[in-house]
Parts: structure tokens; C-alpha cells; sequence
């Protein structure tokens, strides 16, 4: 137990040195920084936006209601930036490792190697983005959804951890064939339409629910978290998520170490 | 006790075939033709501690990928490896805080980053202590003469400045056992000697077993008194450099100076020689072994000779002879 406690600490210590390097060189760019949180911000907006005006037509969507469909896409939009922060730069420059052998440099290295493809590197582009995404979620608590228990908080706050860590496996492992089917430039794009269908209040997906629940849970994107707030949520879910992020993750990391013996370290 | 251990290795591709254009692109994405590459075909060798070695071989002969599969980078196929008691497809970090790998074109450092935020991050991942930190990154920039780059960005040093800081950021945590996979390539010759000479005085002060591969020759004859000769994935000689001149060069060379006007046409009487160099008075030429001395004797007997040199051939024209398949005994 003292030992997995210093080897965390230790992984901690060691993102806090790749996190200052990122900084380090993101403040080299700093109009690249500026455009791309304009950009961010701009997106989720727009999509905000589109559904006032849905809205101004329907009153509910299978019990959905503007402001809890507001809360599911502000979380929504807030878990893929999170992801995208600390993730997608990263799965982007896998494909890029992996055809060019440059991966060889992390794979020598005395850390878990996922833990260095996958978090190497930090984006700041989502920096105002995740900001104004919190600043909407609570907004919406304070005037819909007060009084709101404490248990419901950390409810929340578990799911949100939940719903970006499945993200992360999911998308990781989708990521993985690079090693059989070499140059794919936009592989971690594959993923991308998939993890969108959590946008949608899984209710909706009709008798197809359990299976966006259980087994290819998209259900804990943001439907099952939003729930948290919103009050109705069955709190076996709660546990249930829990083990499948971890289930999840521990899949992503034996299907990780199984790839690498299809790695071929291309050029010399 | 060898450090490292190699039995029986294989390591084999799969690549596939495409005809050329855009009809054998259509044909390759219905069907394929694979064929297995036998990168490295049943290679064995031990290394022992300290040791210095040299691997040498044409492009695609098996080199690298012997490398890659010490540093655990390639599953092999088949064989058993071992690197300080460890298998090193395992990654086990006690065994990968104790070894490094350089190759002269993959780089480690973070572009757009000075050199030292680099190595901090080294630091990190190494878990060094701060204060042996310090007193190896000052005896590297010292012994390889870094101070005033490693504030630099990485993107703006030029080549040589950029491997002798890769070599650093490799060295930081003084590492057994250190693979090096043409670290010299595309550098100008000061530079390689720099490199060179620096990487003996590692090899010597650190007590590091050293595995080296190169193209360039002199790397090897300079840095190296063993020598593994791969080719076409197997090992064609694995030992002491002094023995491949012995074994393999059974051509001499002779020197000779004349005193007097002499013509191409001239030496024809003389079977045995092979001119190499014909710049007058100067003439070079190559002379099986054993018969250096008849020759040599007949040359002095035909022609006024100012000056006469019998030589041993260079490495590199051994080596070149051993790749090309010409002149084998």
C-alpha cells in the first residue's frame, strides 16, 4: 500500500514536470494559444445556443427539458475539453510515434510507457472553454436545480472522473490498431462520432439504453453525471461506473502492452 | 559473467509486396503478397562487462535491430536475450534505469525547449538525485563542452551540438550499459573525433560496456577492440580487430617510389600486382599476401625504386572486400 502510494506520488511529480514544459513552450505561441481558446469557446457557444432555439418549439425531449439538456451539453462539452487538454494532443502524436519510430525514446524510458504516450504533453487551448463550461454548469445549479446535498456533489464530481476516464480508455484503445495498420493519420478521429452519441440523454436511445450503459457505456458521458444534479439518479450507477472505468482502463493497458509486440521502431 | 546475452535470436517481419503505380496500389488493398524479412536470423554472442564493442555491417544487415531488441524495444521472434541478468522486452524499470539508448537519428529532446529543461525532465523520470544530478550534467557539459548551448533552444543548435546534448540527456543517469546506433552520422569529421574521443574517455572513466554501431570506419577502429561483423541478418566474425586483417586481408599493399619515369604499361611483367594508385613517381599497389615479397623483390630488381613501403591493407578495404564478396579466402 506504501509503495503504490509513493509510486503515485511519484507519477504526480513527474506530470508536474511535463506540465511546466508544455507551459514553458506554450507560452512561445502565443497567438496559437489566444486563436485557439476563441475557437473552443466559439463551438461550444454555437451549440448552446442551437438548442434555445429547439426549445422555443418543443418543451421536452422524452422528459429532457431545456435547462437539463443545457446542463448535459455544458458537461458534455466540458468532459471533451478535459479530454482534449490533457489527452488528444497526445493520441494525436501516437499515430506520429508509432510511423516515424520515434516512440523508441519513450519506450526506453523507466516509466509506464501509457502513462507517457498519453500524457506527455498538455493543451492549453481548452483553457477559457472549460472555464466558461463550468461557469454555465454552475450557473444552472444555483438557479434550477438549489438545493442541492452535498452527496450529490461528490456524486457528480465522481462520475465527471468517471465519464473522462472511460472517455480516455475507450478512445486509447481505439487508437491501438496504428501498430498493425501502420500510416493511419486520422485514427484518433474514429472514436470522435462515437463519444458525440453522449451528447444525446441516453433515455432516448430506447431498448438499445442498457447497452450504452453497461457495456459500451456512453450513458456515463454526461447523461449519468447530469443525472447527479438533476436528482434522479440510481446510485447503483454510481458503482457501476466506478468499476467500469477501472475495468476499462486496466483492458486499455494489457491491449497497450499486447500492441507493442507489433511494434516494428520503423527507420534505423 | 557476460552482462549481456544473446542465444539463438531471431527476428523476422512481415512486409508485403505492392507493384508499382496506381494498378498495383488497387491490387495491393484486395491482395496482398507478404513475405517474411529475416531482420536478424539466429545470432549469438556474449558481452562482457566493461567491454567496447563494435557492430559493423551494410545497411539492412541486422544491426539495429539486434540494438532495438537488447533495449527491449522489438519482441523477438525467437532466441533468448539477456541484458544485466534481465530480459528487456519486459521493461522492467530497474533494468531501464541502467542502460541507454542513443541513435544519431532519433532525438529525445523536447524541440522547442533549451536543452536543460530536458535533462530536469530526465531527472524526473530517472528519479536522480539532485545532487548527483548536478555533478554529472558538470562533468558532461565539461567533458564535451557545453556550457554556454544548454539554454539554447534545441531547435536552434546546430547538428554536432544537438548529439553531444543528446548524449548527455542519455548519460545523466550513468547509465551500465550504453547502446549507441550511429551516433556520429551526418556530422563533419571534428566532430565525429570529438564524439569519438569523448565516448573512449566515457568508456574508460564510467567503466560502461558500450555496444556501437557505425558506418564510418574509423569510428570503429578507433573506439573498439572487439568487433561483431553482421551480414544479412547472421554473424559473420565476432573478434578482435586485429584478427579480421589476419584472417580476411590477404592482400598487402605496396608503396613504391620511383627514381625514374615509369609507365602503367610497364608493371604488366609483374602478374602478381594490381595497381590501386597510379600517381608517378608514386605507385600503390595491392599484392596477395604471399606473394608480397617475390614481388617486392622483383620490383627492385626491374626498376630504380627510391623508396619501397609493404603495408598491411586498411580496415576499410578488408571490410568493403568482405561485403562485396571479392578476394575471400
Amino acid at each position: 500500500m506504501r509503495l503504490m502510494v509513493t509510486k503515485k506520488l511519484r507519477y504526480l511529480k513527474l506530470y508536474k514536470a511535463f506540465f511546466k514544459n508544455c507551459l514553458i513552450r506554450e507560452m512561445e505561441f502565443r497567438s496559437h494559444f489566444i486563436i485557439q481558446n476563441i475557437v473552443s469557446a466559439v463551438w461550444a457557444l454555437i451549440v448552446l445556443v442551437t438548442f434555445l432555439f429547439i426549445f422555443n418549439h418543443v418543451s421536452s425531449v422524452n422528459g429532457w427539458d431545456l435547462h437539463s439538456m443545457l446542463l448535459l451539453t455544458a458537461i458534455y462539452f466540458l468532459v471533451d475539453r478535459i479530454f482534449d487538454s490533457l489527452f488528444e494532443i497526445n493520441l494525436w502524436d501516437l499515430t506520429t510515434l508509432v510511423n516515424t519510430g520515434n516512440l523508441d525514446t519513450i519506450l526506453t524510458k523507466p516509466v509506464s510507457s501509457q502513462f507517457m504516450v498519453s500524457l506527455r504533453k498538455f493543451s492549453f487551448s481548452m483553457f477559457f472553454s472549460n472555464l466558461a463550461m463550468i461557469g454555465l454548469i454552475i450557473y444552472l445549479i444555483i438557479n434550477f436545480y438549489s438545493p442541492i446535498s452535498f452527496i450529490q456533489i461528490i456524486s457528480f464530481l465522481i462520475l465527471i472522473i468517471c465519464s473522462i476516464v472511460i472517455t480516455y480508455s475507450l478512445w486509447f484503445i481505439s487508437v491501438l490498431p496504428i501498430f498493425w495498420w501502420g500510416r493511419l493519420d486520422n485514427i484518433h478521429h474514429l472514436f470522435r462520432p462515437f463519444h458525440q452519441l453522449g451528447r444525446v440523454p441516453i433515455d432516448v436511445t430506447g431498448s438499445l439504453k442498457p447497452f450504452f450503459t453497461y457495456i459500451f457505456p456512453l450513458a456515463f458521458v454526461s447523461t449519468i453525471p447530469a443525472q447527479a444534479i438533476i436528482g434522479n439518479l440510481s446510485y447503483w450507477l454510481l458503482f457501476y461506473g466506478i468499476i467500469i472505468s477501472i475495468v476499462l482502463l486496466v483492458i486499455s493497458n494489457k491491449l497497450w502492452n499486447f500492441s507493442l509486440r507489433y511494434y516494428t521502431s520503423a527507420s534505423s | 559473467m557476460s552482462l549481456i546475452e544473446v542465444k539463438n535470436l531471431k527476428k523476422y517481419y512481415q512486409v508485403y509486396q505492392k507493384e508499382p503505380g496506381i494498378k498495383g496500389s488497387i491490387k495491393s488493398l484486395f491482395h496482398r503478397k507478404y513475405e517474411n524479412i529475416k531482420a536478424v536470423d539466429n545470432i549469438s554472442f556474449s558481452i562482457k562487462e566493461g567491454e567496447l564493442v563494435g557492430f559493423i555491417g551494410p545497411n539492412g544487415a541486422g544491426k539495429t535491430t539486434t540494438l532495438k531488441v537488447l533495449s527491449g524495444l522489438l519482441y523477438p521472434t525467437e532466441g533468448a536475450v539477456s541484458v544485466l541478468g534481465y530480459t528487456p522486452f519486459d521493461r522492467k524499470p530497474e533494468f531501464q534505469k541502467q542502460f541507454s539508448l542513443v541513435m544519431g537519428q532519433k532525438n529525445q529532446l523536447w524541440w522547442d525547449l533549451p536543452a536543460l529543461d530536458s535533462f530536469i525532465l530526465n531527472r524526473e523520470i530517472y528519479e536522480i538525485d539532485k545532487d548527483q544530478f548536478k555533478k554529472t550534467l558538470d562533468d558532461l557539459t565539461e567533458m564535451l563542452d557545453l556550457k554556454d548551448i544548454l539554454k539554447i533552444q534545441v531547435r536552434k543548435l546546430s547538428l554536432g551540438q544537438r548529439m553531444k546534448c543528446e548524449l548527455v540527456a542519455a548519460l545523466l543517469h550513468s547509465p551500465k550499459v550504453l547502446f549507441l546506433d550511429e551516433p556520429t552520422i551526418g556530422l563533419d569529421v571534428v566532430m565525429q573525433q570529438k564524439i569519438r574521443e569523448f565516448l573512449k574517455a566515457y568508456n574508460q572513466k564510467y567503466k560502461a560496456t558500450i555496444i556501437l554501431t557505425s558506418h564510418y570506419m574509423d569510428d570503429v577502429k578507433e573506439l573498439c577492440d572487439r568487433v561483431i561483423i553482421i551480414d544479412k541478418g547472421k554473424v559473420f566474425f565476432d573478434g578482435l580487430l586485429d584478427e579480421i586483417i589476419k584472417k580476411y586481408a590477404d592482400r598487402k599493399i605496396l608503396e613504391v617510389t620511383f627514381s625514374k619515369p615509369v609507365e602503367k604499361k610497364d608493371f604488366s611483367i609483374i602478374k602478381a600486382a594490381k595497381i590501386k594508385k597510379f600517381d608517378p613517381p608514386q605507385v600503390i599497389f595491392s599484392v596477395k599476401r604471399k606473394s608480397a615479397n617475390p614481388v617486392a623483390a622483383k620490383l627492385l630488381e626491374k626498376f630504380s625504386v627510391a623508396d619501397l613501403n609493404i603495408t598491411e591493407s586498411s580496415l576499410k578495404d578488408i571490410i568493403r572486400e568482405i561485403f562485396t564478396g571479392r578476394d575471400l579466402s
